[in-house]
Protein backbone atom coordinates (compact mmCIF):
# COMPACT_ATOMS: atom_id res chain seq x y z
CA UNK A 1 0.00 0.00 0.00
CA UNK A 2 1.58 3.35 -0.95
CA UNK A 3 0.65 6.99 0.15
CA UNK A 4 1.66 10.02 -1.46
CA UNK A 5 0.88 13.31 -0.49
CA UNK A 6 2.46 17.01 -1.22
CA UNK A 7 2.82 19.40 1.28
CA UNK A 8 3.91 23.07 0.67
CA UNK A 9 5.61 25.24 3.23
CA UNK A 10 7.11 29.01 3.58
CA UNK A 11 10.43 27.86 5.60
CA UNK A 12 13.61 26.74 3.60
CA UNK A 13 14.95 23.36 2.14
CA UNK A 14 17.88 23.94 5.55
CA UNK A 15 14.90 24.67 7.83
CA UNK A 16 12.43 22.15 7.08
CA UNK A 17 14.95 19.35 6.69
CA UNK A 18 16.31 20.01 10.36
CA UNK A 19 12.67 19.81 11.52
CA UNK A 20 11.19 16.76 9.67
CA UNK A 21 14.98 14.80 10.16
CA UNK A 22 13.99 15.15 14.02
CA UNK A 23 11.20 12.20 13.95
CA UNK A 24 10.10 13.42 17.22
CA UNK A 25 8.59 16.61 15.36
CA UNK A 26 5.63 13.63 14.51
CA UNK A 27 4.25 14.62 17.87
CA UNK A 28 3.46 18.32 16.58
CA UNK A 29 2.64 17.53 13.19
CA UNK A 30 0.83 13.52 12.89
CA UNK A 31 -2.32 14.02 14.15
CA UNK A 32 -1.90 9.80 14.28
CA UNK A 33 0.92 10.02 16.51
CA UNK A 34 0.37 9.67 20.17
CA UNK A 35 3.86 9.75 21.35
CA UNK A 36 7.66 9.53 19.12
CA UNK A 37 10.06 9.10 21.20
CA UNK A 38 13.97 8.42 20.18
CA UNK A 39 15.29 5.71 21.92
CA UNK A 40 18.84 5.43 20.54
CA UNK A 41 21.20 7.03 18.40
CA UNK A 42 21.84 10.95 17.80
CA UNK A 43 19.11 11.60 15.54
CA UNK A 44 21.80 10.30 12.30
CA UNK A 45 21.46 7.40 10.29
CA UNK A 46 20.42 4.50 12.36
CA UNK A 47 19.02 6.19 15.37
CA UNK A 48 16.14 4.35 16.26
CA UNK A 49 12.62 5.79 17.55
CA UNK A 50 9.84 4.53 19.33
CA UNK A 51 6.04 5.20 17.78
CA UNK A 52 2.72 5.23 19.51
CA UNK A 53 -0.09 5.98 17.00
CA UNK A 54 -3.70 5.21 16.98
CA UNK A 55 -4.98 3.96 13.95
CA UNK A 56 -8.85 2.50 13.65
CA UNK A 57 -9.30 3.46 17.43
CA UNK A 58 -6.53 1.46 18.66
CA UNK A 59 -2.93 1.91 19.49
CA UNK A 60 -0.43 0.75 17.40
CA UNK A 61 3.33 0.72 18.58
CA UNK A 62 6.25 1.10 15.65
CA UNK A 63 10.06 1.50 16.00
CA UNK A 64 11.22 3.63 13.22
CA UNK A 65 14.66 3.57 12.06
CA UNK A 66 16.81 6.62 10.14
CA UNK A 67 17.97 4.81 6.73
CA UNK A 68 18.61 7.93 4.85
CA UNK A 69 19.61 11.55 5.59
CA UNK A 70 21.03 13.58 2.74
CA UNK A 71 20.98 17.05 3.75
CA UNK A 72 18.13 19.57 2.62
CA UNK A 73 17.07 17.22 0.23
CA UNK A 74 16.24 13.96 1.36
CA UNK A 75 15.09 11.45 4.76
CA UNK A 76 14.61 7.82 4.66
CA UNK A 77 12.99 5.85 7.44
CA UNK A 78 12.11 2.55 8.27
CA UNK A 79 9.10 1.49 10.56
CA UNK A 80 8.75 -1.94 11.79
CA UNK A 81 6.47 -4.22 14.23
CA UNK A 82 4.72 -7.41 14.26
CA UNK A 83 1.75 -6.82 11.62
CA UNK A 84 4.13 -4.12 9.31
CA UNK A 85 6.57 -2.78 7.88
CA UNK A 86 6.77 0.94 6.86
CA UNK A 87 9.22 2.85 4.39
CA UNK A 88 8.51 6.60 4.91
CA UNK A 89 10.29 9.18 2.44
CA UNK A 90 10.43 12.55 2.72
CA UNK A 91 11.64 14.69 -0.72
CA UNK A 92 12.64 18.47 -0.11
CA UNK A 93 13.15 20.80 -3.04
CA UNK A 94 13.45 24.97 -2.89
CA UNK A 95 10.14 26.07 -4.29
CA UNK A 96 9.86 29.61 -4.59
CA UNK A 97 10.93 31.54 -1.48
CA UNK A 98 10.07 28.40 0.41
CA UNK A 99 10.25 24.17 -0.17
CA UNK A 100 7.90 21.58 -1.24
CA UNK A 101 7.82 18.31 0.66
CA UNK A 102 6.94 15.09 -1.49
CA UNK A 103 5.97 12.67 1.13
CA UNK A 104 6.13 8.83 0.31
CA UNK A 105 4.61 6.37 2.54
CA UNK A 106 4.62 2.26 1.29
CA UNK A 107 3.43 -0.16 3.78
CA UNK A 108 4.80 -3.72 3.50
CA UNK A 109 2.52 -6.35 5.29
CA UNK A 110 3.08 -9.57 7.53
CA UNK A 111 1.47 -12.57 7.45
CA UNK A 112 -2.39 -12.77 7.40
CA UNK A 113 -2.73 -9.19 7.65
CA UNK A 114 -2.04 -9.37 3.93
CA UNK A 115 -5.38 -10.73 2.96
CA UNK A 116 -7.60 -7.97 4.67
CA UNK A 117 -4.20 -5.03 3.80
CA UNK A 118 -7.04 -3.59 1.06
CA UNK A 119 -9.71 -3.18 3.15
CA UNK A 120 -7.72 -0.74 4.98
CA UNK A 121 -7.59 1.70 2.12
CA UNK A 122 -9.90 4.19 3.56
CA UNK A 123 -8.47 4.60 6.84
CA UNK A 124 -4.68 4.69 5.75
CA UNK A 125 -5.99 7.55 3.18
CA UNK A 126 -7.44 9.75 5.96
CA UNK A 127 -4.13 9.01 7.48
CA UNK A 128 -2.61 10.40 4.96
CA UNK A 129 -4.69 13.77 4.49
CA UNK A 130 -4.89 14.46 8.50
CA UNK A 131 -0.65 13.99 8.24
CA UNK A 132 -1.15 16.38 5.21
CA UNK A 133 -3.08 19.07 6.68
CA UNK A 134 -1.35 18.35 10.00
CA UNK A 135 2.73 19.28 8.09
CA UNK A 136 1.32 22.08 6.53
CA UNK A 137 -0.08 23.57 9.87
CA UNK A 138 3.46 22.69 11.56
CA UNK A 139 5.43 24.06 9.02
CA UNK A 140 3.68 27.61 8.36
CA UNK B 1 20.72 -26.03 -30.42
CA UNK B 2 22.93 -29.15 -29.47
CA UNK B 3 26.80 -28.85 -29.59
CA UNK B 4 29.06 -30.94 -29.20
CA UNK B 5 31.52 -27.88 -27.92
CA UNK B 6 31.59 -25.16 -26.66
CA UNK B 7 33.87 -23.81 -29.99
CA UNK B 8 31.16 -25.82 -32.26
CA UNK B 9 28.39 -24.02 -30.24
CA UNK B 10 30.15 -20.42 -30.54
CA UNK B 11 30.08 -21.10 -34.54
CA UNK B 12 26.17 -22.18 -34.60
CA UNK B 13 25.17 -19.30 -32.44
CA UNK B 14 27.53 -17.11 -35.01
CA UNK B 15 25.49 -18.56 -37.66
CA UNK B 16 22.71 -17.16 -36.22
CA UNK B 17 23.31 -13.38 -36.61
CA UNK B 18 22.97 -12.51 -40.22
CA UNK B 19 18.75 -14.50 -39.70
CA UNK B 20 18.66 -12.16 -36.43
CA UNK B 21 19.75 -9.18 -39.13
CA UNK B 22 17.01 -9.76 -40.95
CA UNK B 23 14.24 -10.14 -39.04
CA UNK B 24 15.10 -6.88 -36.99
CA UNK B 25 15.14 -5.69 -33.85
CA UNK B 26 12.72 -7.85 -31.77
CA UNK B 27 14.67 -11.24 -33.36
CA UNK B 28 17.31 -9.05 -32.00
CA UNK B 29 16.05 -9.06 -28.70
CA UNK B 30 14.90 -12.17 -28.35
CA UNK B 31 18.78 -13.50 -29.11
CA UNK B 32 20.09 -11.39 -26.83
CA UNK B 33 18.03 -11.93 -23.78
CA UNK B 34 18.32 -16.05 -25.01
CA UNK B 35 22.60 -15.98 -24.30
CA UNK B 36 21.71 -13.71 -21.29
CA UNK B 37 19.21 -16.52 -19.97
CA UNK B 38 21.27 -19.51 -21.20
CA UNK B 39 24.21 -18.20 -18.72
CA UNK B 40 26.94 -19.88 -20.95
CA UNK B 41 25.92 -18.55 -24.01
CA UNK B 42 25.87 -14.76 -22.60
CA UNK B 43 28.48 -14.78 -20.37
CA UNK B 44 31.32 -16.32 -22.04
CA UNK B 45 33.01 -14.97 -25.47
CA UNK B 46 30.36 -16.17 -27.59
CA UNK B 47 27.49 -13.84 -25.99
CA UNK B 48 29.81 -10.64 -26.80
CA UNK B 49 31.08 -11.97 -29.97
CA UNK B 50 27.30 -12.12 -30.86
CA UNK B 51 25.63 -9.01 -29.25
CA UNK B 52 28.78 -6.64 -30.80
CA UNK B 53 28.05 -7.89 -34.34
CA UNK B 54 24.15 -6.92 -33.56
CA UNK B 55 23.27 -4.18 -35.65
CA UNK B 56 21.63 -2.52 -32.76
CA UNK B 57 24.87 -2.91 -30.49
CA UNK B 58 24.61 0.41 -28.47
CA UNK B 59 27.38 2.45 -30.69
CA UNK B 60 31.07 3.27 -28.82
CA UNK B 61 31.85 6.20 -26.80
CA UNK B 62 33.21 9.51 -28.75
CA UNK B 63 37.21 8.66 -29.32
CA UNK B 64 37.37 11.91 -26.73
CA UNK B 65 34.30 11.19 -24.72
CA UNK B 66 36.03 11.38 -21.12
CA UNK B 67 38.37 14.50 -22.23
CA UNK B 68 39.07 16.09 -19.53
CA UNK B 69 37.22 13.62 -16.86
CA UNK B 70 39.06 12.17 -13.98
CA UNK B 71 38.44 8.66 -13.16
CA UNK B 72 39.31 6.47 -10.22
CA UNK B 73 39.57 2.90 -10.99
CA UNK B 74 40.51 0.21 -7.92
CA UNK B 75 42.13 -2.75 -8.35
CA UNK B 76 44.06 -1.13 -11.34
CA UNK B 77 47.41 -2.94 -11.49
CA UNK B 78 45.93 -6.10 -13.27
CA UNK B 79 43.25 -7.96 -14.87
CA UNK B 80 39.79 -6.14 -15.83
CA UNK B 81 41.07 -2.78 -13.69
CA UNK B 82 44.28 -2.39 -15.72
CA UNK B 83 42.19 -2.90 -18.84
CA UNK B 84 39.71 -0.50 -17.55
CA UNK B 85 42.06 2.20 -16.83
CA UNK B 86 43.68 1.66 -20.09
CA UNK B 87 40.49 1.90 -22.06
CA UNK B 88 39.26 5.25 -19.89
CA UNK B 89 42.57 6.70 -20.75
CA UNK B 90 41.79 6.25 -24.44
CA UNK B 91 38.53 7.90 -24.41
CA UNK B 92 40.93 11.29 -22.85
CA UNK B 93 40.19 10.14 -19.11
CA UNK B 94 42.81 11.42 -16.50
CA UNK B 95 43.13 8.10 -14.72
CA UNK B 96 44.00 7.23 -11.13
CA UNK B 97 44.94 3.79 -10.40
CA UNK B 98 44.18 2.70 -6.80
CA UNK B 99 46.47 -0.17 -5.98
CA UNK B 100 47.60 -2.74 -2.71
CA UNK B 101 50.56 -3.03 -4.16
CA UNK B 102 52.49 0.01 -4.96
CA UNK B 103 55.76 -1.43 -7.03
CA UNK B 104 53.11 -3.23 -9.14
CA UNK B 105 50.79 -0.37 -9.82
CA UNK B 106 53.89 1.81 -10.46
CA UNK B 107 55.18 -0.72 -13.12
CA UNK B 108 51.60 -0.74 -15.02
CA UNK B 109 51.51 3.00 -14.66
CA UNK B 110 55.07 3.11 -16.79
CA UNK B 111 53.12 0.10 -19.74
CA UNK B 112 50.30 2.46 -20.04
CA UNK B 113 51.77 5.36 -19.81
CA UNK B 114 53.76 4.38 -22.97
CA UNK B 115 50.72 3.14 -23.98
CA UNK B 116 48.98 6.61 -24.09
CA UNK B 117 52.05 8.96 -24.14
CA UNK B 118 49.06 11.87 -23.96
CA UNK B 119 47.40 10.32 -20.92
CA UNK B 120 47.97 11.49 -16.99
CA UNK B 121 48.10 8.48 -14.76
CA UNK B 122 48.38 8.66 -10.75
CA UNK B 123 49.22 5.93 -8.42
CA UNK B 124 47.55 5.25 -4.65
CA UNK B 125 48.55 2.44 -2.84
CA UNK B 126 45.55 1.40 -0.56
CA UNK B 127 44.21 -1.92 0.84
CA UNK B 128 40.58 -1.59 -0.12
CA UNK B 129 39.62 -3.95 2.84
CA UNK B 130 41.17 -2.27 5.81
CA UNK B 131 38.52 1.24 6.28
CA UNK B 132 41.61 3.24 8.08
CA UNK B 133 43.62 2.31 5.22
CA UNK B 134 40.45 3.68 2.89
CA UNK B 135 39.51 6.32 4.94
CA UNK B 136 43.30 7.78 4.66
CA UNK B 137 43.40 7.21 1.11
CA UNK B 138 39.91 9.24 0.88
CA UNK B 139 41.02 12.33 2.81
CA UNK B 140 44.33 12.17 0.65
CA UNK B 141 42.57 12.15 -2.59
CA UNK B 142 39.90 14.50 -1.01
CA UNK B 143 42.18 17.13 -0.81
CA UNK B 144 44.36 16.50 -4.60
CA UNK B 145 41.50 15.99 -6.66
CA UNK B 146 39.27 19.12 -7.58
CA UNK B 147 36.58 16.39 -9.17
CA UNK B 148 36.11 13.21 -9.58
CA UNK B 149 33.59 12.26 -12.36
CA UNK B 150 33.72 8.33 -12.29
CA UNK B 151 34.64 6.01 -9.65
CA UNK B 152 35.22 1.93 -10.49
CA UNK B 153 35.09 -0.29 -7.71
CA UNK B 154 36.96 -2.90 -9.49
CA UNK B 155 39.34 -4.71 -6.73
CA UNK B 156 38.32 -8.20 -5.62
CA UNK B 157 39.29 -11.28 -3.91
CA UNK B 158 38.38 -14.86 -3.71
CA UNK B 159 39.74 -15.87 -0.68
CA UNK B 160 40.37 -19.95 -0.37
CA UNK B 161 40.00 -19.62 3.57
CA UNK B 162 38.02 -17.82 5.43
CA UNK B 163 40.05 -14.15 5.98
CA UNK B 164 39.75 -11.03 8.04
CA UNK B 165 40.27 -7.92 7.32
CA UNK B 166 42.27 -5.64 9.24
CA UNK B 167 38.60 -4.39 11.12
CA UNK B 168 38.24 -8.29 11.65
CA UNK B 169 35.17 -8.03 8.86
CA UNK B 170 35.26 -11.23 6.25
CA UNK B 171 37.47 -10.40 3.74
CA UNK B 172 34.99 -10.62 0.77
CA UNK B 173 32.32 -8.13 2.50
CA UNK B 174 35.32 -5.95 3.48
CA UNK B 175 36.70 -5.80 -0.20
CA UNK B 176 33.73 -5.63 -2.02
CA UNK B 177 30.95 -3.78 -0.22
CA UNK B 178 32.32 -1.88 3.15
CA UNK B 179 35.60 -0.41 1.60
CA UNK B 180 33.94 0.83 -1.03
CA UNK B 181 31.14 2.01 0.49
CA UNK B 182 33.49 4.00 2.78
CA UNK B 183 35.53 5.14 -0.33
CA UNK B 184 32.44 6.54 -2.17
CA UNK B 185 31.19 8.24 0.76
CA UNK B 186 34.89 9.76 1.29
CA UNK B 187 34.69 11.18 -2.26
CA UNK B 188 31.14 12.09 -2.27
CA UNK B 189 31.61 15.66 -2.23
CA UNK B 190 34.23 15.33 -5.10
CA UNK B 191 31.86 13.31 -6.98
CA UNK B 192 28.79 15.71 -6.50
CA UNK B 193 31.04 18.53 -7.62
CA UNK B 194 31.50 17.46 -11.21
CA UNK B 195 29.99 18.45 -13.99
CA UNK B 196 29.10 15.38 -16.44
CA UNK B 197 26.69 12.68 -14.96
CA UNK B 198 29.04 11.53 -12.01
CA UNK B 199 28.54 7.91 -12.22
CA UNK B 200 29.92 4.93 -9.27
CA UNK B 201 30.67 1.45 -10.57
CA UNK B 202 30.69 -2.13 -9.09
CA UNK B 203 32.24 -4.54 -10.96
CA UNK B 204 30.15 -7.32 -9.59
CA UNK B 205 29.67 -11.15 -10.54
CA UNK B 206 27.44 -13.29 -12.77
CA UNK B 207 28.11 -15.68 -9.69
CA UNK B 208 25.36 -13.25 -7.46
CA UNK B 209 22.67 -14.67 -9.50
CA UNK B 210 23.58 -18.07 -7.30
CA UNK B 211 23.25 -16.32 -4.17
CA UNK B 212 20.19 -14.43 -1.65
CA UNK B 213 21.07 -11.86 1.05
CA UNK B 214 22.28 -14.11 3.93
CA UNK B 215 21.62 -11.24 6.66
CA UNK B 216 21.33 -13.80 9.60
CA UNK B 217 25.08 -14.03 8.50
CA UNK B 218 27.08 -11.32 6.92
CA UNK B 219 30.77 -12.51 8.21
CA UNK B 220 29.93 -15.92 7.11
CA UNK B 221 30.61 -17.27 10.91
CA UNK B 222 28.44 -20.00 10.12
CA UNK B 223 28.50 -23.23 7.50
CA UNK B 224 31.40 -24.31 5.94
CA UNK B 225 33.42 -21.27 3.97
CA UNK B 226 33.56 -21.45 0.18
CA UNK B 227 35.51 -18.56 -0.87
CA UNK B 228 33.37 -18.62 -4.08
CA UNK B 229 30.15 -18.43 -2.03
CA UNK B 230 31.10 -15.49 0.04
CA UNK B 231 32.52 -14.01 -3.17
CA UNK B 232 28.89 -14.60 -4.77
CA UNK B 233 27.55 -13.19 -1.74
CA UNK B 234 29.23 -10.23 -1.45
CA UNK B 235 28.43 -9.12 -4.86
CA UNK B 236 25.08 -10.05 -4.17
CA UNK B 237 24.84 -7.81 -1.40
CA UNK B 238 26.54 -4.84 -3.79
CA UNK B 239 23.55 -5.40 -6.52
CA UNK B 240 21.45 -5.61 -3.17
CA UNK B 241 22.16 -2.11 -2.33
CA UNK B 242 22.33 -0.25 -5.53
CA UNK B 243 18.96 1.04 -5.18
CA UNK B 244 19.31 2.18 -1.81
CA UNK B 245 23.37 3.91 -3.01
CA UNK B 246 21.07 5.54 -5.42
CA UNK B 247 18.96 7.38 -3.06
CA UNK B 248 21.70 7.88 -0.18
CA UNK B 249 24.14 9.39 -3.08
CA UNK B 250 21.69 11.27 -5.31
CA UNK B 251 22.21 12.82 -7.89
CA UNK B 252 25.74 10.28 -8.55
CA UNK B 253 24.26 7.41 -10.75
CA UNK B 254 25.28 4.08 -9.21
CA UNK B 255 25.48 1.05 -11.30
CA UNK B 256 26.71 -2.27 -11.25
CA UNK B 257 28.51 -4.25 -14.70
CA UNK B 258 29.10 -7.76 -14.33
CA UNK B 259 32.26 -8.91 -16.82
CA UNK B 260 30.95 -12.43 -17.94
CA UNK B 261 33.39 -14.62 -17.61
CA UNK B 262 36.77 -13.38 -18.49
CA UNK B 263 39.86 -14.81 -18.19
CA UNK B 264 41.59 -12.65 -15.85
CA UNK B 265 44.92 -13.11 -12.67
CA UNK B 266 41.75 -13.71 -10.37
CA UNK B 267 40.63 -16.34 -12.14
CA UNK B 268 43.42 -18.19 -12.86
CA UNK B 269 44.79 -18.11 -9.05
CA UNK B 270 41.12 -18.88 -7.37
CA UNK B 271 39.62 -20.78 -9.91
CA UNK B 272 42.01 -22.73 -11.82
CA UNK B 273 39.09 -25.50 -12.47
CA UNK B 274 36.67 -23.29 -13.88
CA UNK B 275 39.23 -22.16 -16.13
CA UNK B 276 40.77 -25.31 -16.84
CA UNK B 277 36.71 -26.21 -18.27
CA UNK B 278 35.90 -22.92 -19.98
CA UNK B 279 39.25 -21.77 -21.36
CA UNK B 280 38.20 -21.88 -25.05
CA UNK B 281 35.09 -19.74 -24.07
CA UNK B 282 36.72 -17.08 -21.59
CA UNK B 283 36.19 -13.74 -22.66
CA UNK B 284 39.94 -11.31 -22.53
CA UNK B 285 40.02 -8.52 -20.70
CA UNK B 286 38.97 -6.30 -23.28
CA UNK B 287 35.73 -7.71 -23.54
CA UNK B 288 35.27 -8.51 -19.89
CA UNK B 289 36.29 -4.47 -19.30
CA UNK B 290 33.95 -3.48 -22.34
CA UNK B 291 30.20 -2.16 -20.82
CA UNK B 292 32.09 -0.76 -17.98
CA UNK B 293 34.12 1.44 -20.02
CA UNK B 294 31.59 2.09 -22.22
CA UNK B 295 29.12 3.00 -18.85
CA UNK B 296 31.54 5.54 -17.73
CA UNK B 297 31.28 7.44 -20.99
CA UNK B 298 28.05 7.01 -22.41
CA UNK B 299 25.97 10.14 -22.45
CA UNK B 300 23.27 10.41 -21.32
CA UNK B 301 23.76 8.79 -18.41
CA UNK B 302 21.78 5.56 -18.28
CA UNK B 303 18.93 5.37 -15.29
CA UNK B 304 20.82 5.02 -11.99
CA UNK B 305 20.30 1.50 -9.83
CA UNK B 306 20.75 -0.66 -13.44
CA UNK B 307 22.98 -3.81 -13.60
CA UNK B 308 24.29 -3.60 -16.93
CA UNK B 309 25.93 -6.77 -19.14
CA UNK B 310 27.12 -6.47 -22.68
CA UNK B 311 25.85 -2.91 -23.30
CA UNK B 312 22.32 -3.84 -21.54
CA UNK B 313 20.57 -3.65 -18.45
CA UNK B 314 19.87 -6.89 -17.19
CA UNK B 315 17.71 -8.16 -14.54
CA UNK B 316 19.32 -8.79 -11.06
CA UNK B 317 17.65 -11.85 -10.47
CA UNK B 318 17.56 -15.55 -12.42
CA UNK B 319 16.17 -17.48 -9.30
CA UNK B 320 12.82 -16.99 -7.61
CA UNK B 321 14.80 -17.99 -4.86
CA UNK B 322 17.61 -15.01 -4.55
CA UNK B 323 15.22 -11.78 -4.58
CA UNK B 324 15.42 -9.75 -0.64
CA UNK B 325 12.61 -7.43 0.74
CA UNK B 326 13.47 -4.07 0.89
CA UNK B 327 13.01 -4.11 4.46
CA UNK B 328 15.91 -6.22 4.33
CA UNK B 329 17.86 -4.29 1.55
CA UNK B 330 17.53 -1.63 4.70
CA UNK B 331 18.81 -3.08 7.31
CA UNK B 332 21.80 -4.92 4.94
CA UNK B 333 22.21 -1.00 4.33
CA UNK B 334 21.93 -0.05 8.19
CA UNK B 335 25.22 -3.03 9.16
CA UNK B 336 26.97 -1.28 6.64
CA UNK B 337 26.68 1.87 7.84
CA UNK B 338 27.02 0.90 11.37
CA UNK B 339 29.92 -0.90 10.49
CA UNK B 340 31.66 2.83 8.83
CA UNK B 341 31.41 4.20 12.59
CA UNK B 342 34.69 5.66 13.40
Amino acid sequence: MRLERTVYTPRTPTETFTYLADFTSTNEWDPGTVSTTRTSGDGGVGSTYRNISQFLGRKTELTYTTVILRPDEFIELMGENKTLVAHDQMTITSEGSGSRVDYVAEFEFKGLTKLFAPLLRPAFNKLGDEAQKGMTQALR
Amino acid sequence: MACLTFVECSDRVTDVIPQAQRFGRAAEVVLDRALDRSVIGGFSNIGYAVRSRLPHWPADPSPEALAGATAVVTGASSGLGEQTASDLAALGAEVHLVVRDESKGNSVRKKLQARHPKARFHVWRCDLSDLNDVWTLGERMGSSLTSVDVLIHNAGALPAKRTESAQGHELTMALHVLGPVALTEALLPRLRGSLREPRVIFITSGGMYTQALHLDDLEYTQGKYSGATAYARSKRAQVELLETFSRAWAPVRVYATHPGWADTPGVQDSLPAFRAATKPILRDAAAGADTTVWLSAVQPAPRTATLWHDRHSRPTHMLPTTPASRADRARLWLWVRQQLQK
